[in-house]
């Protein structure tokens, strides 16, 4: 069920009603019965594209509830067999249990993984070996068609997350299964994140929520901006250019620029427009959802775009990849090695760990080259920025100023903006060949004749995006600027007519007729 | 509680503003503002209706309600001359829907009245909300007509149109001003197409146009259905509602003879109305009578039609 669509609409207005009333009536109040309405309607609202998608939900997130109390009862063996043991045998037998931990966290996690990897990878997996066979002059035809579970990738890291965390002791595993398949299939976050962590969401999904009407009005605002940034922006843009990036139409030279811009522009739209209606709903409900986006297009630098944008999945990454491979034994003894060296042991072991994250993020986003290199792509960036640091850090004592100035930082915002433009030309089509037909294109004459031909017949498509995007900029910027100064909230009146005014907007410029206009970019990934 | 229904009250409040402030903005620019599609073809119906609208209640008439089929091959002062009575025409482009010229047409339905539908192999829509709207720009009682009737419809592809006319407007542009003969000005006060349409001025486009195939089954039961209770409205009405065969190029109907005998059959079995052609294929015309596509008659081809159909409406006539 798309945010987008009529379904959700009455699915939601059902829930809002529903979900407030056990706090009017006395003898359901302190029940505990809103969680369990969230868990009817997260799985109502996960098999409604198909049942059957609910098998992966079910199995994935039983196998990391088995494992995650398996841990719980070796803990407490352990912490019972040791409060009658010697230091020595007390030591062993943490030694025995920690082993036997990891044992069950290994398996697990391939399990699990094994669900993500097979019906995502396994096409993709078949077609390259046909390839590699192909080379060798053995034909062969290996296929496989799975159906794709809705928003595998981002519940399976969500139960990864949470299996670390408890094999690593940070909480308690959850005993009750229903409460733990609330969290992981929780409706707003289920199919593209942000990947909440248990212990941030699940204590709010647990709480009993009064209705706030101040929540319901700032959340009902941002869902309308959500749909707004949709509709108006993302959908719009996609109108004009996907028939390039599809390979459907040939683009030129500065249409394939607006290519990039467009999908650059209309990737963040639709992106940040979903989390805005998921994080309003949430808060409609009283559960805040972690932020994903922190205006990511005024990053200086490659490295902090990444820390702006998906802000929650470079964190998974950091926290459960990343740390953990910089504390591995691997790289703990390459550094050791590069003692000497003490540039080399910090920069080495960093690098390797970057390449084998950005390589990671790459396959994450999907079974082709093309999300491969563009992960590879944005890897070398934040790796040259690590290698080049002491580099930065004399050039900018050197000249403070002007590192310092605005026009300095507009330039890098605009570099980092053309570099990320160009990373998308890599992964908008999905397809490598056709990726590199249309960077090979960047420079072919023709461009401009195609854009004026483009803008004849399409005047309200580029006039409703045009204005989304100046919107858009002008909250963006506005939030930039603001957003270490303490901000006075929008009173009632104020909240009311902004709801007119991007009702108004919505309807005047939203493309909510078109095909498309109820999927979302990410639900692929 | 006073609060969740303060939030409630409040969010529908500014729902319903935001909607009649769009519906009010959007009216303005497509009635308020001068015409863009004054030029425009689907001007022509509007004639058709301003004619309908005046017909004599009381007076029974013959009204041929179709598509641009029907509005290239029915010449109602040629068929007025040779029947007597007033006869009126209907419908402009299949595109626009078969069920908005049939409701378009419903209130001057009166006893005594003939309607004649002409069916052709092109299997129309129902409402064809963006041609509708060239039709209904700047004609408040069409526009708001329609506007009740479907909203969602128009919500759904005014904002677009506007935008284009408020563009074209500023530029001080008008449509369809130059072209031939899809114009307005095609068509005479009465929505009569009386622009001269020569034999071969557009034979390769005649060529290349549609290939037909007759076959039963190929109307779709939500059609049947709709034409059959239009007849009974007829009916109700004291009017009699009859089928008969649109203008096809020969050389595009992929059938054989035996092929439309069974089309026939079938055609007869599912609607109640009669069809009133001798022979499916006697408007199947050859190249000579026919003008820019498989469906268009020129201005001989025409005349053919009407007569034909004033010959197939004789002894209905007479009743």
């Amino acid at each position: 069920m798309a945010f987008t669509t009529l379904p959700f609409l009455v699915f939601f207005a059902i829930l809002f009603v529903l979900y407030y009333l056990p706090t009017w009536i006395p003898f359901l109040k302190g029940k505990g019965v809103q969680k369990w309405l969230i868990l009817i309607a997260n799985l109502v609202f996960y098999a409604w594209a198909s049942p059957y998608f609910l098998i992966f939900l079910g199995a994935s997130s039983l196998l990391v509830y088995g494992a995650s109390l398996l841990f719980g009862r070796i803990d407490k063996k352990t912490e019972l067999a040791c409060a009658s043991l010697e230091r020595a045998e007390k030591k062993l037998a943490k030694e025995k249990a920690g082993k036997k931990k990891k044992g069950i966290l290994i398996l697990a996690l391939l399990l699990v993984l094994l669900l993500l990897i097979v019906p995502k990878y396994a096409s993709f997996f078949l077609e390259n070996l046909n390839a590699i066979l192909g080379a060798f002059g053995v034909e062969t035809d290996f296929k496989v068609s799975l159906i794709l579970p809705l928003g595998l990738s981002f519940y399976t890291f969500q139960n990864i997350g949470y299996l670390v965390n408890v094999y690593w002791g940070k909480y308690p595993p959850q005993k009750n299964y229903f409460l733990y398949l609330t969290y992981i299939s929780y409706f707003p976050h289920v199919l593209q994140g942000p990947l909440d962590e248990y212990e941030e969401l699940f204590p709010a999904l647990c709480e009993e929520h009064e209705f706030c009407r101040e929540k319901a009005e700032k959340g009902l605002l941002r869902v309308l901006w959500g749909l707004f940034k949709k509709w108006a922006v993302a959908t719009q843009i996609g109108l004009l250019i996907s028939p390039y990036l599809s390979g459907e139409t040939e683009a030129l030279g500065l249409t394939v620029v607006l290519c990039a811009v467009g999908y650059a522009v209309q990737m963040y739209a639709d992106f940040s427009g979903y989390m805005d209606i998921a994080i309003g709903c949430s808060n409609m409900l009283g559960i805040p959802l972690a932020e994903n986006f922190d205006a990511p297009y005024f990053s200086t630098g490659v490295a902090e775009y990444w820390r702006r944008w998906h802000i929650t999945l470079g964190a998974w990454f950091r926290s459960y990849v990343y740390y953990p491979l910089m504390r591995s034994k691997g790289l703990s003894a390459l550094r050791k090695c590069l003692k000497k060296h003490k540039y080399l042991a910090s920069v080495l072991p960093t690098s390797l760990a970057l390449a084998l994250v950005w390589l990671c993020i790459g396959f994450w986003h999907g079974a082709d080259w093309a999300y491969v290199l563009h992960g590879v792509y944005h890897g070398l960036f934040v790796i040259s920025a690590s290698v080049l640091e002491p580099l930065y850090s004399a050039y900018h004592k050197k000249f403070p100023k002007l590192t310092a100035s605005v026009p300095y930082r507009i330039f890098c915002i605009v570099r980092t903006f053309a570099i990320v433009c160009f990373g998308y030309l890599l992964f908008a089509t999905g397809d490598i060949s056709l990726s590199f037909t249309l960077i090979g294109n960047l420079f072919a004459e023709g461009g401009a004749a195609q854009i004026s031909a483009l803008f004849v017949g399409n005047e309200y498509v580029f006039f409703s995006a045009g204005l989304g995007i100046v919107l858009m900029l002008v909250v963006d910027v506005v939030y930039e600027l603001t957003k270490k100064k303490e901000k006075k909230g929008f009173k009632s009146w104020q909240i009311y007519l902004l709801w007119i005014l991007l009702g108004i907007a919505i309807l005047l410029f939203g493309a909510y007729s078109e095909a498309d206009a109820s999927q979302f970019l990410y639900f692929q990934f | 509680m006073k609060g969740f229904f303060r939030f409630l009250l409040s969010l529908a409040a500014c729902f319903a503003a935001a909607l009649v402030l769009f519906f009010a903005a959007g009216s303005y620019v497509w009635i308020g503002l001068p015409s863009y599609y004054e030029h425009n073809y689907q001007k022509g119906l509007v004639k058709q209706y301003r004619a309908l609208q005046k017909s004599d209640p009381t007076k029974p008439k013959i009204l041929v309600i179709g598509d641009s089929s029907m509005a290239f091959s029915v010449d109602s002062a040629q068929l007025s001359k040779a029947t007597g009575m007033p006869c009126y025409t209907l419908g402009m482009q299949g595109g626009m829907g078969k069920e908005y010229v049939f409701d378009l047409a419903k209130p001057y339905i009166n006893e005594g009245d003939i309607v004649v539908h002409p069916y052709t192999g092109y299997n129309a829509g129902y409402f064809g909300t963006d041609l509708i709207l060239l039709s209904v720009e700047n004609e408040p009682d069409l526009y708001f007509d329609y506007l009740f009737k479907h909203p969602f419809e128009l919500l759904a592809r005014l904002k677009d149109r506007c935008v284009v006319k408020l563009v074209a407007t500023a530029k001080g542009e008008t449509e369809g001003e130059g072209v031939d003969f899809y114009k307005a000005e095609a068509f005479d006060e009465t929505g009569n197409m009386t622009y001269y349409r020569p034999a071969g001025r557009y034979a390769s486009s005649l060529e290349e146009s549609d290939h037909y195939f007759f076959y039963a089954g190929m109307y779709s039961q939500r059609d049947i259905d709709k034409v059959n209770a239009y007849t009974a409205y007829c009916k109700e009405r004291g009017a009699t509602f009859l089928l008969t065969s649109g203008v096809v190029y020969r050389d595009h109907v992929d059938n054989t003879e035996e092929d439309l005998e069974k089309f026939e059959a079938w055609f007869r079995s599912v609607f109640d109305a009669p069809l009133i052609v001798d022979k499916w294929s006697d408007n199947h015309f050859e190249k000579k009578l026919m003008y820019d596509t498989a469906i268009h008659a020129n201005s001989n081809g025409m005349k053919a039609y009407t007569q034909n159909l004033y010959e197939d409406l004789l002894p209905y006539l007479a009743r």
